[in-house]
């Protein structure tokens, strides 16, 4: 017996073997018709793809847990609104992009407000430290930090495609149904947003 | 020979492995011929590595309570929002019923007054009686009407209406023994 995530207990399902898993649709089918223990394979399945994404896009743990426990309740809550005819993971991404990105233009508003509200002398820009030199960063935690500094660098509309594409690895056209804007613009963003990450990164990469 | 721009877009296509292989050789050529375009297929490459390989990170291990404990307090709140509907569909229904009864209400008082004969409504004043000229009329600047109204209700030109001082005193006016000699008389005023 198992605590699910409907505050009730139910028998666990037998596991089933990873050839013959239930797709992410049939998850959220059974999950509509009332099995609760579907929604907590579908949170099992999708948590840690969800704050990796978002994480990368927030910059901040704490922010993007935040963000992807209120994915999962707006599935919880929504489930009826999901339709068999898109991917699953289409519409979870799109509501974790969706709430990321109020969280940034939340977060920017509050940063306006800050600047404003200080005088002149008093603003403490954060400026891109361009000056540190890679070469001699050799520790990869290091190196981590400065990628994942530059990717929060990058303006949301580039840092969210490069986060979907090189980070999770999703095509292109799954990439251009969760932001809902053409192909051709997506990998138009993904080419401009490695362009300039690469030569952001230009010092470090040189040494790999 | 493609423009270097053109050259970048091929590279990623190429990274992302979408080129036909004819495609492929023609830029594995220039990668071979062309020094800048190797290094900017190195760095990119790099890039790639480096953004595939990033440290995954993992969430807290209070993650799944704390999801639960907010699907529970969700569950309780759409519970008494269920009331609170409940609550406002009575409140919509008592709002309803009141209007009906306002406007029935309203209707009975309407047909009172149209039961009650002319009491309540303000003396036509004798001067629009007399304020269109016959030519006016006929040449049809102005629409025909025809109201009926007891003699009472129209002020005589002559020595105005009854003033308020006039009734204080008890005084009879001119005009008031002309109205109380009409007073069961219609006047019909055309407009």
């Amino acid at each position: 017996m198992v605590e699910n995530f409907d505050n009730t207990t139910q028998k666990s399902e037998q596991p089933k073997r990873r050839d013959n898993r239930p797709s992410d649709e049939d998850l959220i089918e059974r999950f509509q018709k009332g099995d609760v223990y579907a929604f907590d394979l579908i949170v099992k399945r999708y948590k840690e793809q969800l704050l990796n994404f978002v994480y990368r896009f927030v910059g901040s743990q704490e922010e993007a847990e935040d963000i992807v426990q209120e994915t999962f309740l707006r599935v919880y809550r929504k489930r009826h609104a999901y339709k068999r005819i898109a991917k699953f993971s289409t519409w979870i991404y799109t509501i974790a992009g969706n709430l990321s990105r109020t969280e940034l233009r939340r977060r920017k508003r509050r940063r306006m407000f800050s600047v404003t509200d200080m005088g002149f002398e008093d603003r403490d820009y954060e400026i891109s430290d361009d000056g540190h030199n890679p070469e001699t960063q050799v520790d990869s935690v290091i190196q981590e930090e400065i990628i994942h500094w530059e990717i929060n660098n990058l303006s949301p509309k580039f840092r969210e495609v490069i986060i979907l594409r090189d980070v999770q690895e999703l095509s292109y056209e799954e990439i251009s149904k969760i932001i809902k804007v053409p192909i051709g613009t997506v990998k138009s963003r993904v080419n401009r947003g490695r362009l300039k990450l690469q030569g952001k990164l230009k010092h470090l990469l040189k040494k790999k | 020979m493609t423009t270097w721009k053109q050259f970048e877009q091929d590279m990623m296509d190429y990274l992302d492995g979408l080129l036909s292989t004819e495609k492929r050789k023609e830029i594995d050529k220039r990668l071979a011929d062309d020094a800048e375009a190797l290094q900017l297929f190195n760095s990119l490459s790099a890039l790639k590595a480096q953004l595939r390989g990033l440290k995954r990170i993992k969430t807290s291990p209070d993650f799944d309570t704390v999801l639960r404990t907010r699907i529970r307090m969700e569950k309780s709140l759409s519970r008494r929002s269920l009331f609170a509907g409940d609550s406002r569909a009575s409140v919509f229904a008592l709002a309803g019923a009141l209007a009906v009864l306002a406007v029935v209400l309203a209707m009975n008082v309407s047909n009172s007054d149209l039961k009650r004969p002319y009491s309540n409504k303000s003396p036509l004043p004798a001067s629009v009686v007399t304020s269109f000229s016959r030519s006016q009329q006929d040449s049809g600047s102005i629409q025909r009407a025809r109201i009926n109204y007891p003699m009472e209700m129209v002020r005589l030109p002559q020595g105005g209406t009854r003033l308020e001082s006039d009734a204080r005193r008890g005084v009879t006016t001119a005009s008031d023994s002309s109205r109380n000699s009409l007073k069961d008389q219609i006047v019909t005023v055309e407009f």
